[in-house]
């Protein structure tokens, strides 16, 4: 029993006399239906007694046990349901009445539209979804033969399907989270159709790159085509609770398989070849080519920034081989010593990249860039008070504990306030 | 020697335990008073020091049960990254078992600060305080919490 509809009667107004006086519970007729087993011992009766206490408070008085907030409507699916029914009933027809059937020798299940035969009342299995299509459980007893409802439920939640987005634009808040900051600041600059030709027909350029400034970090991506042609600005965050360049380069890339990943179903043939430059060698190199599997053990998901990596060789699992861009080391900055026109095309977009993604974290000095959406891939993340902890965890987890007492011991030990210590510690003065 | 043999070697099986901080600070303590006086330090020296990080000006000493923790930590984010081998099915079903005895609309491993006495699970109820005492959480893309069924339901553990 986790929710109150694991114990309230099908037609959710009432909670069940079974549940209540605790008699024998057939095993399909408890909210476990799906392969969870109850193995406990047999409460006692001073359990028994919480647990009417507990069904009291949700009922009007302890003799009716009717229920003081009726439920309202199914919010799931008959496969979804915890618990199995016996009648059911379709709330727009509600001259045909239900019940599930006994099970046929084939092992499937009918229906019958008359109730005047007996029901598997412990019927096991996922209900049939196309049997039960549209039908929501019903509260119903027996007369001489005959099967009464009293109530009339209400229909399902209709679950609406949204429109399918036919650009990139509308796509985007559609898009989980995580996914939808890859593309904080998308900037399209020929218009949309024009792109979706041109990175179909020509050979295509990407530039990515990130840039860190303690506890920020964000970054930038150009596309152009090979003759300079500038297409797309985008720029976003790199979270974590110690971001640094290696973390914003490889949000960068990520951002850019997203892009070509998404845009591919908008397009009817497939995507021109396209290069990747980006100045940091290490993540190059580690995200040019997924590692094999036997590389791929459970310890080697500690790496630092594990969840970024991981998630780009997903998306690069997912590319048709001739769409997924040749990613290309390029030396950064080069704009410090030659100037920017007579650089060639891939330094040019880098340092636009590169502007880019500062611009970002100028626009943008107040986000809290500290807690990490967790990315599909990983599946998890481990967050502390100081962020999510995506490299180094073992120096972070160890200091979680002993650094408030230590700080404490200080304050105790020189007769410091605490804003004198955080400052001496801000400055690296410490006795 | 401390670094090399012993956090290694009673480091090695502590992922796998449960013991409450008392119990391994219980198993640590008179060992640790002689270690500290052979590594230059007074024996009367804080704790709060000693195992204070060398950020700080701290000694960088352990505690058993950090070292456990992180270890169960560890242990945790690895298998549960790798979905396709036999332990990581096996944590699944644990948490997932967990979150339904929890009978709770949050992840177990989110709220850490819910004292939640009745769970069964030794390890996770182990790995669980631990996230507590580092204020930690996990924060899993799929969390396993029964959803409701319909529209008013209540969790029953959350009804004050």
């Amino acid at each position: 029993m986790v929710t109150l509809a694991d114990v309230a009667n099908a037609a959710g107004t009432q909670v069940e006399d079974k549940f209540y006086f605790a008699k024998r519970i057939e095993r399909d007729e408890i909210g476990c239906r799906n392969g969870q087993q109850m193995n406990q011992f047999k409460p006692n009766k001073k359990a028994w007694k919480v647990w009417r206490r507990l069904l009291n408070k949700l009922c009007v008085t302890r003799y009716q046990r009717r229920l003081l907030r009726p439920m309202g409507r199914w919010l799931v699916a008959p496969a979804q349901m915890r618990r199995s029914w016996p009648f059911w009933i379709n709330p727009t027809h509600p001259e045909v009445l239900f019940a599930q059937a006994a099970q046929h020798e084939d092992g499937a299940f009918t229906a019958h539209p008359k109730l005047m035969f007996s029901y598997d009342a412990v019927a096991s299995g996922a209900p049939d979804p196309a049997v039960f299509a549209g039908r929501v459980p019903v509260q119903a007893r027996e007369r001489k033969g005959t099967f009464f409802t009293t109530w009339s439920p209400l229909a399902m939640a209709p679950i609406v399907a949204p429109q399918p987005p036919t650009t990139f634009l509308e796509l985007l808040p559609t898009l989980d989270q995580w996914e939808r900051d890859l593309f904080d600041t998308c900037q399209f600059l020929v218009p949309y159709h024009e792109v979706l030709h041109i990175v179909c027909t020509e050979p295509i350029m990407f530039a990515s790159d990130g840039g860190a400034a303690s506890p920020k970090a964000s970054f930038g991506w150009v596309l152009s085509t090979n003759q300079g042609q500038s297409l797309l600005h985008v720029s976003g965050h790199a979270y974590g609770a110690h971001s640094n360049s290696y973390r914003a380069e490889g949000y960068g890339i990520l951002s850019v398989m997203r892009f070509i990943f998404q845009v591919q179903s908008f397009v009817t043939g497939t995507l021109s070849e396209s290069r990747l430059c980006c100045d940091n060698k290490s993540m190059v190199a580690s995200s040019h080519e997924v590692p094999a599997e036997w590389k791929r053990t459970p310890n080697s998901t500690q790496a630092s920034d594990y969840d970024v990596l991981a998630e780009i060789w997903a998306t690069r699992d997912l590319l048709p081989v001739t769409a997924c861009p040749a990613v290309l080391h390029i030396k950064g900055h080069q704009d410090k010593k030659t100037a920017y026109d007579q650089l060639p095309l891939p330094a040019q977009l880098n340092v636009d990249a590169d502007k880019l993604a500062g611009d970002y974290m100028t626009a943008h000095p107040d986000k809290d860039y500290t807690v990490v959406p967790v990315l599909p891939t990983s599946g998890v993340q481990l967050h502390l008070p100081a962020g999510t902890i995506t490299y180094n965890m073992k120096k972070e987890v160890s200091m979680a504990r002993t650094t408030g007492p230590m700080k404490q011991y200080m304050i105790k030990k020189h007769g410091w306030e605490e804003e004198s210590l955080e400052a001496r510690l801000g400055r690296g003065n410490l006795p | 020697m401390y670094q090399a043999i012993y956090h290694l070697s009673v480091g090695f099986p502590l992922p796998m335990c449960y013991f409450t901080f008392k119990e391994l600070d219980q198993a640590q303590k008179k060992a640790h008073r002689v270690m500290v006086a052979k590594c230059g330090y007074n024996r009367n020296s804080s704790l709060a020091m000693l195992f204070g990080p060398t950020q700080l000006g701290g000694a960088s000493f352990f505690y058993l049960y950090d070292l456990q923790g992180f270890g169960q930590i560890s242990y945790f984010l690895k298998h549960w990254r790798s979905p396709k081998a036999s332990p990581d099915k096996m944590l699944q079903i644990t948490v997932s078992w967990l979150q339904f005895c929890a009978g709770i609309s949050t992840s177990v491993f989110t709220d850490t600060d819910l004292p939640l006495v009745y769970l069964e699970s030794n390890y996770l109820t182990s790995l669980r305080q631990c996230l507590k005492d580092i204020r930690g959480s996990f924060h899993l893309l799929d969390d396993m919490m029964p959803p409701h069924q319909w529209a008013n339901d209540v969790y029953l553990m959350e009804i004050q």
